[in-house]
């Protein structure tokens, strides 16, 4: 075996401020078999020509550790750069930057630290071998889940490039929240006419295949490779036949409340969603009808001229195959009942149900009424943040409200020149090309802005509508009474975003909205490669950021699926033949039928989490890129480094994450946790969770994801069940059991992180 | 923090104090104050803000500041009802009644004495075991009813008036 090249990075002063990057240096130059190199920033073209240039002049290097930032930020710069000497491989990133300078603020300590995980690394890297690939067939068909303007920009754009596009839609027509709107800003044009034209693009567009009415409901394989299951409901009307002429709707007797407009008004059981909805064409809610739930009634049936409706027709599964997937499944507003900021009473509202009242085709004809009486408002007040920026409900800011209140109130004011407009708010946010701006005009518009959020909407006996709020600018108390209060409510992940978060295994952020890969430069990115995420179902955002996020995604597809092949790394299982008994173990381990009757591993099929390893009694399956022997010599070399560590395995994900957004939060805990990265808890077997112990390690901590929400279906219920095993040993052998834990923990949670290595070490500093 | 002077009186931040308050409200499970963005819902919602013009948001942020002694000293901390409104509805968890329950308490500890109304309130108390001996109440609309009118039954008062006089007394020594 060659020698082992250590790159050492200052990464500016993040991480040479609190780690000695000299003295270490110097403590691994000391052995003989490595070559050590530091720069200021590695990752920059000078400091991987340095790398290069260090392993062109010496030749007996054949592997390499790279101490820097979190893999997650820059592995597959160094693996590119690795590439071009040696196998893509043959190199092992230690995490000192987010796992230790920005966790500990103690030098010594930093740099013991740092020590030690460099060491796990040169040693882990002493095993590597070098992992091979192999071709296999793109297809170049992409799903757009959610046909709101993010979607149906996003296919489009994947329709114009050539792609043929699915674009599912789980409601009767495509279009989303945009349809509902009044106007929107800062432009005050009418929302339905800019949206109208880009929905009858999307439904002439011959590239896009449009499935209404249809849900996601299942999802296999891989990026270029996946199946998906979309279950779509029976519309009860024939497409082709129907021509919206309403005569179904005037004719049916059942009256519902009208979704599309809130509830402002009434619809009945059939009808068509809204005017210029696509397709334009009726379809009959299926728990409101009398036929379908009763088998009285159909009227529709016998009154249709073109014979359109039509009783039979079922719920259909369909298989799709797809290369990408686009998930563009938008958000809801909260419900803010049982809350102090919601008030039962009719004209207390929301933004959304005012746009329904500008709308001149709305409920109200585009007549802005107190919904009570039906009078016209004297006095109209806004209420920010209803829900917002508040802890015990949504704790981010919705991001539109500021925006979309000022525009509705200078709507207000246009309709009411003498009405009183006032509006309370916290901060007015307005940053964004023509926001502020916009916000100027506004204020010429004589609105009362009140500096202050108030505690609790009331009523008096008579009715009227008031609230007392301190106003911050005047220093005044306030009672405020009002016709109307339009509350700014906080919008949240639709339902269809919850759900799919589910279906597609997505990770979420503690505000349940989907996570991106980074927030900052991978912003469409899932953790699932050929998964994107856009619109707001990534967050709340404008309809302009939205539309970038589409164009973004759709550019990430076609980056992804530019090639009718695509190369896989092999960092799959692989069976020993010589050792395996067949036994069975592992096949009944697999989730995904990866390993066949004969004991071979079929590549395009393994995940490489590695459950069929923790449970070989032979020894006989390995993962190609984390071996025992790997795992046990970063163990070995950790504990080298700091006999007094707390071995922390994480899986890749929700583990690995939240400590590093410890790191990237500057949450400071104790110097002793080391992490231990691994593709899922689910690799672990009993051996593996006690070998620290057997090594002298003080504690042992599981960081797992939370059951239902594993990227490889149940890896956390096989780890929680060898974690008990190896409790049970511990307990025989007299070793106190709580020095092993097992925590549940999901990838924004840096705050648990922190939590549950403190609490750790605070156990053991009190045991010794 | 420190390069501040409030130049009404030329006072410096208070540090140690400061830190020894977020020490005492974390003791009370209550986060640190300088998470307040001062949206003043606290101050709308306050029940002794009309009469008595208590701004908790302001005292929140003097704390945050670390302007601790005027505060401390000021008859407007004494103006708190207690009623925990503020803590119940802030947005970001804080609580300004806490602050102000340990800003009150710091100054009884230094030697200040206890505000004439809040004299009267502890006699009451003391000699009745009530606060006020309550009356009536009054509705929504203004009206005033009676306990009998409520069909609530008689009020009970203290005994024993010196032994309960003493109890209170020597729980009040043991708290200090």
């Amino acid at each position: 075996m060659g020698k082992t090249a250590v790159f050492l990075c200052h990464c500016g002063d993040n991480i040479a401020a609190t780690v000695d990057i000299e003295k270490l240096k110097k403590e691994f130059s000391k052995d003989k078999n490595l070559v050590v190199k530091n720069h200021m920033f590695l990752c920059s073209e000078a400091g991987q020509q340095m790398i290069l240039d260090t392993l062109d002049k010496n030749k007996d290097v054949d592997r390499l550790v790279i101490a820097s930032c979190s893999p997650k930020h820059h592995w597959n710069i160094f693996k590119d750069c690795v590439k071009q000497k040696l196998n893509a491989y043959m190199f092992e990133m230690a995490n000192i930057r987010e796992h230790c300078s920005w966790v500990h603020s103690d030098r010594e300590e930093a740099t013991k630290k740092a020590y030690s995980i460099i060491k796990g690394a040169i040693n882990k890297v002493q095993h590597h071998e070098p992992i091979g690939t192999v071709d296999v067939p793109v297809n170049r068909d992409v799903l757009v889940i959610g046909a709101g303007i993010a979607g149906m920009h996003a296919s489009l754009e994947l329709a114009d490039k050539g792609f043929h596009v699915y674009l599912v839609e789980k409601e009767a027509s495509i279009g989303g929240n945009m349809t509902k709107l009044g106007r929107t800003f800062p432009t005050d044009d009418c929302s339905m006419c800019t949206v109208s034209p880009i929905m009858n693009e999307v439904k002439a567009h011959p590239n896009i295949e449009l499935l209404t009415l249809s849900e996601v409901v299942g999802l296999s394989g891989r990026v270029g490779d996946y199946n998906v299951t979309v279950e779509t409901k029976p519309r009860y009307v024939d497409l082709d036949r129907c021509t919206a002429c309403g005569l179904c709707t005037e004719k049916c007797p059942v009256s519902i409340p009208n979704n599309y407009n809130l509830g402002l008004d009434k619809t009945k059981a059939i009808h068509i969603p809204f005017d210029g909805s696509v397709p334009n064409a009726a379809f009959i809610e299926e728990e409101a009808c009398l036929k379908i739930n009763k088998g009285v009634c159909g009227i529709c049936e016998k009154v249709c001229p073109a014979d359109a409706v039509d009783f039979n027709q079922k719920k259909e599964r369909r298989e799709l195959k797809v290369g990408a997937i686009v998930v563009a499944t938008g958000y809801q507003q909260t419900d803010l009942s049982n809350t102090e900021y919601y008030y039962e009473h009719p004209d207390v509202i929301t933004g959304l149900e005012l746009e329904r009242m500008i709308v001149p085709s709305g409920p109200t004809g585009g007549k802005v009424v107190c919904p009570s009486d039906g009078r016209e408002p004297k006095t109209i007040t806004f209420i920010q943040c209803a829900g917002s920026r508040d802890k015990r409900h949504k704790e981010y800011c919705s991001n539109i409200c500021c925006m979309y209140s000022i525009k509705n109130a200078k709507i207000m004011r246009a309709k009411f020149p003498d009405a009183t407009i006032n509006m309370c708010y916290i901060d007015i946010r307005a940053p964004g090309r023509r926001n502020e701006e916009y916000y100027a005009l506004a204020r010429e518009k004589n609105i009362n802005m009140i500096m202050g959020r108030p505690s609790q909407i009331m009523d008096t006996p008579d009715g009227r509508l008031f609230f007392d709020v301190f106003d911050k600018a005047t220093n005044k108390f306030m009672r405020v009474e009002s016709d109307l209060i339009v509350l700014a409510t906080a919008l949240e992940p639709s339902e269809g975003t919850k759900r799919m978060a589910k279906v597609l295994h997505l990770q979420y952020g503690l505000d349940k909205f989907l996570s991106p890969l980074h927030v900052k430069i991978a912003p469409v990115d899932t953790t699932t490669e050929g998964i994107y995420i856009i619109g707001t179902a990534e967050g709340p955002k404008s309809i302009q950021d939205s539309i970038t996020d589409a164009g973004a995604a759709a550019s990430r597809v076609a980056t992804i699926l530019k090639d009718d092949v695509a190369t896989v790394d092999l960092t799959t299982a692989v069976i020993d033949p010589d050792k395996c008994t067949r036994c069975g173990l592992c096949r009944e381990a697999c989730r995904y039928g990866a390993i066949t009757e004969s004991y071979e591993v079929v590549d395009m099929a393994c995940k490489g989490c590695g459950k069929c390893v923790s449970v070989c009694p032979e020894d006989a399956i390995e993962i190609r890129h984390l071996t025992k022997a790997q795992l046990r010599a970063q163990v070995d070399g950790i504990l080298e480094g700091d006999p007094d560590s707390v071995i922390a395995y994480t899986t890749e994900t929700c583990g690995y994450n939240a400590a590093d957004i410890a790191g990237t939060s500057r949450m400071e805990y104790p110097s002793m946790v080391k992490v231990v990265k691994l593709p899922c808890v689910g690799r672990l077997s009993v051996e593996d969770i006690l070998y620290p112990f057997e090594k002298g390690a003080k504690g042992v901590m599981i960081f797992a994801c939370p059951k239902g929400l594993c990227h490889y279906v149940d890896g956390t219920e096989a780890a929680e069940e060898k974690y008990m095993k190896a409790r049970e040993i511990l307990e025989e052998k007299g070793v106190d059991v709580n020095r092993l834990r097992f925590v549940e923990i999901l990838t924004p949670d840096g705050q648990k992180f922190q939590r549950s290595c403190r609490e750790m070490a605070e156990y053991l500093k009190g045991v010794q | 923090m420190m390069g501040l002077t409030d130049l009404f009186n030329m006072s410096k931040p208070e540090g140690d104090k400061q830190k020894e308050l977020i020490r005492q409200l974390a003791v009370l499970g209550v986060k640190n104050p300088s998470l307040c963005f001062q949206c003043a819902k606290c101050t709308s919602g306050c029940e002794a803000m009309k009469l008595l013009e208590l701004q908790p948001h302001s005292v929140m942020a003097s704390v945050k500041t670390g302007f601790l002694d005027e505060m401390m000293n000021s008859d407007v901390i004494w103006a708190c009802v207690g009623c925990f409104k503020c803590k119940e509805r802030c947005p970001q968890e804080m609580s300004p009644v806490d602050v102000m329950f340990i800003l009150k308490n710091w100054y009884v500890m230094s030697g200040g004495s206890l505000p004439g109304d809040y004299q009267n309130l502890l006699q009451g108390i003391l000699s009745t075991g009530y606060i006020q001996e309550p009356v009536e109440v009054l509705d929504k609309d203004n009206k005033g009813w009676s306990r009998e009118k409520l069909g609530l039954p008689k009020r009970g008062h203290p005994k024993n008036i010196n032994g309960f006089m003493s109890a209170l007394s020597q729980l009040a020594a043991e708290k200090l």
